[in-house]
């Protein structure tokens, strides 16, 4: 096994090391090996990285000597050198561990930045339990909105119907009109002439006039049918001695004249 | 060896079984090659490789985007919203399973031990910059047919078929995550444990990967082991593969082998402090500080 991987990867062959060992794990190609030698490895990791270099100079600074830099005599600094040297500092490790000072500003701040796993959860559910009411109303009133649909479609198709017949109506109309004034005048017309104009308000003046007549006519007709009718009810009277209603106003309703 | 014998026979013995001396391991006397250092001005002396006047000597050419006046393009068509906050998103360099095949397979990687960040990072699989927005690695699934090793392996992320696939060769994966101090930590212990502080506690997650990592589908470290178990029954289901028995196996200790949620290295608990030099570890006894630091 270790000849073959020699073979395939000779640069890196120094990395692998073989224990023999039951069963075969680990490895594409130790098992493919295994499988057809009857023999059974397992690799084991060699490969290290090079080691820090902690002790390539043991410094370690007096802290009574003017000379020395300030950065070097801080607590950080002894720190750095307990990390690095470990006792041979001189130093007591129990610098290392945050001061009363320290540890109340890190307690503090655990308590103002990091929730705890319980108080996150139950955020999320909140939240997730919002999201999921919103989507039940908005189904809700898809559903609804759905329903009206087909009333909805049929009212447009009726809309757009009645559209159509009332353009077809004015063109009509104006056909009508333009047919009425080669009528009067004996020749074709533009309808943006001043003649056609005039002749169209002419026409409208005389419709008018001619719905006022008839307004007029069925008003006196309707004055003259409850006269007749006073006059009967009178004779009824004198004949009968029983009352009757006169609160019928003499002026017809507007929803009457109209018709 | 052979037995060498006494004296100058035994000497001549031992030199003729010494290993010879090839091209193969001759290797330079050290401080052979050492590399005087340069000089002040050394052969840069007129310019200094930074070309003739203007702001490429001086050092003040614009920033980045400016075109000399105009209004930028990223000001000019802020439509490009898919960048928003690119400099601050989570990210997981992948590592595939064909790669851990072949870190394993070339022994750069111990399967027999649990496989965590710090020994991917030390046998330099893979290069976590935690000051690259890396929060852990993306365990992807390219590879998984030709994926033989049983490992117990923690990644920060991991897809459905790697997970599957670790499980079917009787392994076992564990989705972490790890805050960016912590990430530090685990990728270069030796650098921490040179700053002389004690190992802090490992941060929960924030509050949007809470989600991921309680679930036990994902194989989260805060989802409950009894749920694990019935979601890898499941998986092994819809992959259609058997899943092997845990319990019986040779290195069932390995596999089952699990960081506290709060804990950064193998071995090391949260306050301890480690000391280099005498490879020993002090713990804190005071109440206060055992009180911060338990899990």
């Amino acid at each position: 096994m270790a000849t073959s991987m020699a073979r395939e990867f000779p640069r890196l062959a120094f990395l692998c090391h073989f224990r023999n060992l039951s069963p075969c794990l680990g490895s594409s190609t130790a098992s493919r090996y295994s499988r057809t030698h009857n023999d059974s490895c397992v690799q084991v990791a060699r490969y290290r990285a090079p080691p820090f270099p902690l002790d390539r100079s043991r410094y370690i600074p007096d802290k009574s000597d003017p000379k020395t830099p300030e950065f070097q005599k801080t607590l950080k600094f002894d720190r750095k050198l307990w990390g690095r040297h470990g006792e041979a500092s001189g130093l007591d490790p129990s610098i290392c561990w945050p001061t009363k000072a320290e540890l109340a500003e890190m307690q503090e701040e655990e308590r103002d930045w990091s929730p705890t796993l319980q108080e996150m959860q139950q955020s999320i559910a909140i939240k997730r339990s919002a999201e999921e009411s919103d989507r039940l109303a908005r189904e809700k009133r898809i559903a609804a909105n759905m329903a009206r649909m087909p009333k909805l479609i049929e009212q447009v198709y009726v809309e757009r119907r009645l559209k159509k017949e009332q353009l077809e109506e004015a063109k009509k109309s104006k056909e009508r009109l333009i047919a009425q004034a080669r009528e009067r005048l004996g020749y074709n017309v533009h309808p943006s002439s001043p003649k056609f104009v005039a002749m169209i308000e002419e026409i409208e003046n005389e419709e008018r006039k001619q719905k006022k007549k008839a307004k007029r006519a069925k008003q006196e007709a309707i004055k003259e049918a409850f006269k007749a009718a006073m006059a009967t009810a009178e004779a009824a009277k004198i004949q009968d001695g029983a009352t009757i209603n006169t609160d019928i106003p003499l002026k017809p309703h507007k929803n009457q004249s109209d018709q | 060896m052979a037995s060498a014998g006494k004296g100058t026979r035994g000497a001549l013995n031992l030199l003729k079984n010494l290993p010879r001396v090839g091209l193969t391991n001759i290797k330079a006397l050290p401080g052979a090659f050492t590399k005087a250092p340069r000089r002040m001005g050394g052969k840069m002396k007129r310019k200094c490789g930074r070309g003739h006047k203007g702001q490429g000597q001086r050092g003040t050419r614009p920033r980045l985007g400016f075109e000399g006046g105009n209004t930028p393009f990223y000001l000019r068509i802020p439509k490009y919203g898919y960048y928003d906050d690119h400099s601050r998103r989570r990210q997981y360099p992948p590592l595939s399973l064909n790669r851990l095949q072949y870190l394993i397979d070339m022994g750069r990687i111990d399967a027999t031990q649990p496989i965590d960040l710090a020994s991917l990072t030390v046998s330099r699989g893979v290069s976590i910059d935690p000051k690259r927005q890396h929060y852990g690695i993306n365990l992807v699934e390219e590879g998984a047919d030709i994926f033989q090793a049983k490992i117990n392996i923690e990644a920060q992320y991991a897809s459905e078929l790697a997970i599957a696939t670790v499980e079917r060769n009787g392994g076992t994966i564990s989705t972490a995550y790890y805050d960016p101090m912590s990430l530090l930590i685990l990728c270069n212990p030796i650098g921490f444990f040179a700053k002389g502080i004690p190992i802090p506690k490992r941060a929960l997650p924030p509050e949007d990967l809470v989600e991921y990592y309680t679930n036990a589908e994902c194989r989260g470290y805060l989802s409950d082991p009894q749920e694990i178990q019935k979601a890898r029954l499941a998986l092994a289901d819809k992959y259609g593969y058997k899943l092997p028995d845990l319990s019986l196996e040779e290195r069932f200790k390995m596999l089952s082998i699990r960081k506290d949620p709060r804990q950064i290295l193998f071995g090391l608990g949260a306050g301890w402090l480690v000391d280099m030099n005498r490879k020993t570890v002090l713990k804190p006894t005071d109440p206060d500080l055992l009180e911060f630091y338990k899990s």
